[in-house]
């Protein structure tokens, strides 16, 4: 048993290797296109939030740590729950932030069609908020079977869902800081 | 009712390795008809133009461009792929590491019906209002970002959904492959006891991991062209066509060696057994191989030289294509070395594979005009590249799963196929895909653009039209081969010679279980004492030494 959740784990680690690549692929497409625009943002366009992202990735980041927590205390054998609903709760604010800004840029003008400014923006984030998503309903998943099933759950699951949600998080600063801050 | 579900899990929905791996070959054989007859209606329209096409009515040029681009689409992601990676990896990988199956059997089920799906999804695009994509298989914007440029509504669109499809399927066996590699041999398979075919179909797989993302990235970005038009590739729209070839050709490059290295792993099984030697050079052949591995990620834009990229872009470009020939030439001398001295027995296996290495050799040898930037600024965009890539492609892809189907045969169906049938399926197969693809190296060095509909239309292509003719006529005479190749593969399965467990008397551990093997593979678990190339050994009354035997 101990032996198929290594191979599990070797299993996810190739796959977030493919995906690091895939990231990788998009995020020097965006640096093509962002060196042969002369004016960025182009005139008219709002610039991509900066401040309120800011705040946002504090709170991915804070779920990052509560998910160490959480497992810290499983292997302890203490109350991980609260922790666990913890990160669930900073994940998805992360997520409703992320939409209500979409919307806020639509407002202002940013929208898709001919918009190679806009367009970026919405594919580079929207594929990570994507992830961010599926990295959500792992960790909702596990919450529920443990609930569900009112014993604690196998140490071997959550460590996956741990290794995919680090990934997910410690993505987010180099799109943050290619797309917002730079 | 019970019956005609045991049924289903048995062969339709099966998480057994093998089902899963003869599933990719025959949905991949058929696939393979598809792009056939695709080849066969636009080879007949560049010798006969405007003619109508027995089978098929006349060629309309729209069509003719979405024959060509389904045809080149078909060939590499629904026939070499599946049959070469996903098929005989999946049968053999498990077997041959001593396994009992793959890490995650669910997972594999799972990836075939994925694969299935982007198949009917790719079929489908034929259907759709304006039919398939013209925009040949590399999907160059701003041809493909803009529907006004093609007239292409659906097909585009349904082209990359499809190839998405396949690639997430692909994704789950590579992560299967190497999972099950790492984690589940048999005792005593160390890393240098794994046969080359595993090493190959793993370093394969890898390649494939790392080389996929940035095109999947290009295909997002080019759906949002198609579907939002927001212009990415667009220079109009500050968006930028030439990004898009170099995501493509990062992946684009590499996949040529993801289908390459599993074909050059059944050559390897295939030369030994049936040379009686062991393999010339096993590490140097592994080395190499990774060296190749690494470097293909650094040759891609040799395929851009003339679209405008920087010339000092260009010359190291250039510098490490030359390189990367020099870790396959180091193979492809192992491999003659092999076979030199040994004591050669000439099954249908053995002269599909020989023909793989010496025609290979030439499409191999003609790539260095093609990454010689001076030459290649004159031969780009010719049939003389088309000629070239087939005459790599050829034999990877088809002469290769010959070889390996009539080689493992016996293992997966316990009975043998029918040798006379084999051997004249094999000479006609051989020799009329040279008179089907020399040609075109002469129509290319004469001019030809490959993406003409009609060459008679050009004053300096008149006199060359002889050699489409002759090239149309070979295709014909090599689809005709096949209908041998079905019915043999058919009657053998159910009426051929009966196989015994080691009926050519190999080494690998595939060949110690019963033929076929049930689930589960090996009767007793396999214990691993030897490398898998122990052929003619001194003092040994038999000329072979399977992996088990202690020393
Ligand atoms: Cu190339």
């Amino acid at each position: 048993m101990e032996n198929k959740s290594k191979t599990k784990l070797l299993a996810l680690i190739l796959f977030i290797a493919s995906e690091i690549m895939f990231f990788a692929g998009l995020l020097s497409a965006y640096w093509v296109i962002r060196s042969q625009i002369p004016n960025w943002p182009p005139p008219g366009q709002p610039r991509y939030p900066l401040e309120v992202t800011a705040f946002n990735s504090i709170i991915l980041f804070s779920s990052l740590a509560t998910l160490w927590m959480a497992e810290k205390k499983l292997s302890l054998k203490r109350n991980y729950l609260s922790w666990l609903i913890v990160t669930v709760a900073a994940g998805s604010c992360f997520l409703i932030i992320q939409g209500v800004e979409w919307f806020r840029l639509i407002q202002q003008g940013m929208g898709l069609i001919g918009n190679v400014y806009g367009g970026l923006f919405y594919v580079v984030v929207g594929v990570h908020a994507l992830h961010v998503a599926a990295g959500l309903s792992v960790l909702i998943y596990l919450l529920l079977k443990s609930l569900k099933m009112k014993t604690a759950m196998e140490s071997d699951s959550l460590q996956l869902g741990k290794v995919y949600w680090a990934f997910v998080v410690l993505l987010w600063p180099f799109i943050y800081v290619g797309l917002y801050v730079i | 009712m019970s019956k005609k579900q045991s049924f289903l899990t048995k062969y339709i929905f099966s998480q057994d390795h093998k089902v899963v791996g003869v599933q990719y070959m025959i949905l991949g054989l058929l696939m393979a008809l598809v792009g056939g007859y695709l080849a066969y209606v636009f080879r007949y329209q560049l010798a006969y133009p405007n003619q109508s096409i027995p089978g098929y009515g006349v060629l309309e040029a729209d069509k003719y461009n979405s024959a060509v681009t389904m045809h080149g689409t078909i060939m590499v992601f629904w026939v070499a792929m599946p049959i070469l990676l996903s098929g005989f990896g999946n049968y053999l990988l498990p077997l041959m590491v001593g396994a009992k199956d793959m890490a995650f059997p669910k997972l594999n089920m799972l990836s075939f019906w994925v694969f299935f799906v982007s198949a009917l999804t790719l079929i489908s695009s034929f259907f759709v209002p304006e039919g398939a994509v013209g925009g040949g298989w590399t999907t160059y914007p701003p041809l493909m970002a803009n529907p006004g440029f093609t007239g292409v509504g659906w097909g585009a669109p349904l082209w990359i959904l499809a190839v998405a499809l396949e690639f997430a399927s692909m994704l789950m066996s590579g992560i299967n492959f190497l999972t099950t590699t790492i984690t589940m041999r048999a005792k005593g398979m160390t890393f240098f006891r794994m046969p080359l075919f595993v090493w190959m179909a793993n370093v394969a797989s890898l390649i494939f991991m790392f080389s996929v993302g940035p095109l999947i990235a290009g295909a997002l970005m080019l759906l949002a062209d198609q579907l939002f038009a927001v212009g990415f590739f667009l220079p109009e729209k500050g968006g930028d066509p030439l990004l898009f070839q170099h995501l493509f050709w990062f992946f684009g490059h590499p996949e040529v060696y993801v289908l390459l290295l599993p074909a050059l792993g059944i050559v390897a099984e295939i030369i030994t057994v049936f040379s009686r030697k062991s393999i010339f050079g096993y590490k140097m052949i592994i080395y190499s191989v990774l060296v190749a591995g690494v470097l293909s990620f650094l040759v891609w834009a040799h395929h851009q030289f003339v679209s405008g990229i920087d010339p000092r872009i260009a010359a190291p470009f250039g510098l490490t294509t030359i390189l990367i020939s020099v870790p396959f030439a180091i193979t492809m001398f192992a491999y003659i070395a092999s076979l030199w001295g040994g004591q050669v027995r000439f099954s249908t296996a053995m002269l599909f594979a020989i023909s793989m290495i010496v025609e290979f050799l030439l499409g191999g040898v003609t790539g260095i005009l093609n990454g010689a930037t001076a030459s290649d600024i004159y031969m780009h965009d010719t049939y003389f590249v088309v000629a070239h890539f087939h005459y790599t492609l050829f034999p990877i892809v088809f002469l290769t799963s010959f070889a390996g189907i009539y080689f493992w045969f016996p293992k997966i169906f316990g009975r043998f196929m029918n040798e006379t049938w084999g051997k004249i399926h094999f000479w006609i197969t051989a020799i009329s895909a040279n008179f089907v693809f020399l040609p075109l190296f002469f129509v290319g060095i004469a001019g030809n653009h490959r993406r003409i509909y009609d060459p008679s239309l050009f004053e300096h292509l008149k006199d060359f039209q002889y050699l489409h003719v002759i090239s149309t006529i070979g295709l014909f005479v090599l689809i005709g081969a096949q209908v041998p190749f079905i019915l043999n593969f058919f009657i053998s399965m159910f009426k051929g010679k009966k196989a015994t467990e080691n009926p050519w008397e190999a080494n690998t551990l595939e060949w110690q279980a019963p033929s076929p093997p049930g689930h589960g593979n090996f009767i007793t678990d396999p214990v691993v004492h030897r490398w898998p190339y122990d052929y003619s050994l001194e003092n040994t009354e038999k000329d072979w030494c399977p992996q088990t035997e202690a020393i």
